[in-house]
């Protein structure tokens, strides 16, 4: 199993710690938190994560503009970003998806698959 | 195992007798159709091998022939005739292989072992039988880690009782399947073979003798001693249950601990909204409040729905969502409001200990064992064997119910078994047997389904007509029920987890000859294998895929092997998957390119399966290590 670096951008602190247990318990891979988009793309840019995990709705900058800023950054613009929604509509879930992001995952997520979800989103080992 | 030979072709015939004597097969010959139909209505053959043009009657009428009989042994068709046409007409006259003349025999032999592991539904080349491992593709047999020294009759004779490990099987039984018709062997002949074999399994180290002696009816694989079946089967399949079942109780107390620690801050979220609401009750509600209470619900939302608390997570929203509009002039919606927010605090009262709840929703995620019988002795031992490891069960009683429930999942998008463990009773009289043709036909079902979902079965008896007649609609395994529950349910789990668990090989090359070949060739040994002949369309196949391991040829047309791997090496997804390369050319330059674009491996064609399919496994090993 290889060991992945993730970083989450959400604003819920209950959320984070659902995420690092998740991921930290099933998959071993290393989770670290943003609470907001600019911090965020800060961490991004110093830490190279193997992948965004990026919710939608944030207070300040939401997560559609903390992508945009992501993408056209030349440091973060080619990590993968998975965005975080609730329920997301297929027809929502194209429009987030032409906007650059890789795959949508809905909330609630079931804490004990969400490593599995995002192995299989980006062709990881588990 | 004893295979029929019915060519013309003279050197062809001996060439292949040679090879396949060497490989320790009985091989009979037939240099005609009618010929090849005597001998084949006659004598019990695991495997025919048929040409397609014969002298009185040609190889397709003489398929026919068997098939219309209800002869079902594999079949292999050769022929010069290449051309999908000419394969679909072999295929449909009921060959299960179809291989072009000229031909590797290696290629042939690793054919006939594919189709006799499937006779056997052994899916790996590998036999085991407690510490004793025999390799069918090598024609190596190691006890506890040692190599033991047999020939090719005590190692064919060995093979047979590891392939019919449930049977007891007389001399004349032993005499077919390892010597020809033209061989006529003494009866103290084929004794000194077993007690040969015998005596090298004692001073290998077995415990006692492996094959008994059944009086006056043959012999047998003697019972596995029940301290060796858990070394050689469940004891990984128990480690897999220990680690899931900690991993599960460890996300249980973890996922507890965060819904306490957050307890203080929802109480004050419903602060919030309570206030909110009582100010917009008597018509005063500033918005910075407004914002505040709009984010608190939205918080309870998306946190509740976590906890699996999905109708305190609905109500939360629905908040939200009349906090958004101006309702402070309707008195119905502040009503409805008020009412909502009541509900989700009693939710809340009420759903004080969250532990269940988690672990119902943790439960969500393992896995679903489907078994279909109305025999309910049978169904609860292995409810109570399931639950001890941590897999879910639902039981349904015929064949036709669990279409109406697969049906139903399917239109849900509900989760779907992982294994279907089904007990097929073939003992029963010919009135009844339209029920066994509704099992063959519910394991043809799960079969199709993309992915495909193993199905076990459980049978009164053991004989090859109704393996093969399982292994033909698609079944995994055939167990018969003098195998106990525990090892049964290590099959059904070994089951699920190798059916969720195959590795996935992407191989482009624009030889179309060879991509029809290699997934036949290299699925037994579990891989899913997606093959690809326009490198052009290489990534967006590559996207959907996701493959574990790339299989490139280096000269292809509009871009090479070489330049595809480069391009992926600088990709951030896909910088570490294996590539193992082909290529005719066998010289130090090309191969240092390979390995300078990021190649991990460099395979020469013509291709072995065998050997690529070692070199795949040895790669992904690697990887994983």
């Amino acid at each position: 199993m290889t060991e992945k670096n993730i970083l989450l951008i959400d604003d819920e602190e209950t959320i984070q710690e659902v995420v690092q247990v998740g991921i930290g318990i099933e998959a071993g891979w290393q989770v670290a938190i943003a609470s907001s988009g600019w911090e965020g793309i800060n961490l991004a840019q110093n830490q190279q994560p193997d992948v965004i995990l990026l919710d939608v709705m944030m207070p300040d900058m939401d997560g559609i503009d903390t992508l945009s800023q992501l993408k056209n950054n030349d440091k973060t613009s080619t990590i993968p970003v998975i965005f975080l929604t609730a329920k997301a509509q297929a027809e929502e879930k194209n429009q987030f998806q032409n906007l650059g992001v890789v795959d949508v995952i809905t909330k609630p997520f079931n804490s004990m698959t969400l490593a599995s979800q995002i192995a299989k989103i980006l062709g990881w080992e588990l | 195992m004893r295979i029929l030979l019915v060519d013309d072709d003279r050197t062809l015939v001996e060439l292949l007798t040679k090879t396949l004597s060497q490989q320790s097969y009985a091989v009979d010959v037939a240099t005609d159709g009618e010929q090849g139909w005597i001998y084949g209505s006659t004598y019990p053959y695991d495997l025919i091998i048929l040409d397609w043009f014969l002298p009185k009657l040609d190889g397709i009428k003489l398929c026919q022939r068997f098939r219309a009989h209800d002869y079902d042994m594999p079949i292999i068709l050769l022929t010069s005739r290449g051309g999908s046409q000419n394969k679909i007409k072999g295929l449909d006259a009921g060959a299960d292989d179809y291989i072009c003349k000229p031909f590797d025999v290696d290629e042939l032999a690793a054919r006939i072992r594919a189709l006799l592991r499937r006779l056997n539904c052994d899916f790996l080349p590998v036999l085991r039988w407690g510490n004793l491992e025999l390799n069918s593709c090598s024609s190596e047999v190691v006890y506890q880690g040692r190599s033991l020294l047999l020939t090719a009759k005590e190692y064919r004779m060995l093979e047979l009782f590891l392939r019919h490990r449930q049977e007891v099987l007389s001399v004349e039984d032993i005499i077919d399947n390892l010597w020809s018709s033209t061989e006529y062997p003494a009866i103290a002949t084929v004794r000194s073979h077993l007690r040969r074999l015998r005596k090298k399994l004692k001073q290998a180290g077995f415990p006692d003798d492996l094959i008994t002696t059944v009086r006056g009816q043959g012999y047998c694989l003697k019972p596995l001693p029940q301290d060796d079946i858990s070394s050689s089967n469940s004891s990984v399949a128990k480690s897999i249950s220990t680690e899931q079942s900690d991993k599960r109780s460890r996300h249980l107390t973890a996922l507890t601990s965060i819904w306490e620690k957050y307890r203080s801050k929802r109480e004050q979220q419903l602060a919030t909204l309570s206030q909110a609401v009582k100010s917009l009750s008597i018509g005063h509600l500033e918005i910075s409040d407004r914002l505040s209470a709009i984010v608190a619900a939205h918080s309870l939302a998306g946190n509740l729905g976590q906890f699996g608390l999905e109708r305190a997570s609905g109500l939360a929203r629905e908040i939200e969502q009349l906090l958004q509009q101006d309702i402070g002039q309707n008195p119905a919606r502040l009503i409805e409001l008020s009412n909502k927010l009541e509900l989700l605090s009693q939710e809340l009262t009420t759903k004080q200990n969250i532990v269940g709840q988690i672990s119902q929703q943790l439960a969500e995620n393992s896995p679903l064992l489907l078994i279909a019988s109305e025999d309910r002795h049978f169904t609860d031992q292995f409810i109570a064997e399931a639950t001890n490891r941590g897999i879910r069960t639902k039981v349904i009683l015929t064949p036709k119910q669990v279409l109406d429930w697969l049906e139903t999942k399917q239109i849900q998008q509900e989760q779907l078994p992982s294994a279907v463990l089904l007990k097929i009773s073939f003992a029963e009289d010919v009135a009844e047997s339209s029920t066994i043709q509704e099992y063959l036909s519910l394991i043809a079902e799960f079969k199709l389904l993309t992915p495909s979902i193993p199905v076990i079965v459980v049978a009164d008896r053991d004989r090859v007509e109704n393996r093969l007649l399982v292994a033909r609609h698609g079944g995994k395994f055939y167990l018969t029920q003098s195998s106990n529950p525990q090892q049964i349910m290590t099959v059904c789990q070994k089951a699920a987890q190798y059916s969720s668990s195959g590795k996935k090989v992407m191989i482009v090359d624009d030889d179309l000859e060879l991509l029809h070949i290699l997934p036949t060739l290299l699925e037994p040994w579990g891989f899913k294998v997606t093959t690809l002949d326009d490198p052009r369309q290489f990534w967006d196949v590559l996207q959907a895929v996701a493959p574990d391991l790339l299989v490139l040829d280096i000269e292809m047309p509009y871009v090479s092997g070489i330049e595809l791997c480069k391009v992926l090496r600088t990709h951030p997804y896909w910088h570490e998957l294996p590539v193992l390369f082909l290529s005719v050319y066998q010289d130090e330059a090309i191969s240092n390119q390979v390995f300078a674009s990021g190649g991990n491996d460099f395979v020469n064609k013509p291709v072995l399966a065998r050997q690529l399919a070692h070199r795949i496994l040895n790669r992904l090993n690697s990887t994983e290590r």
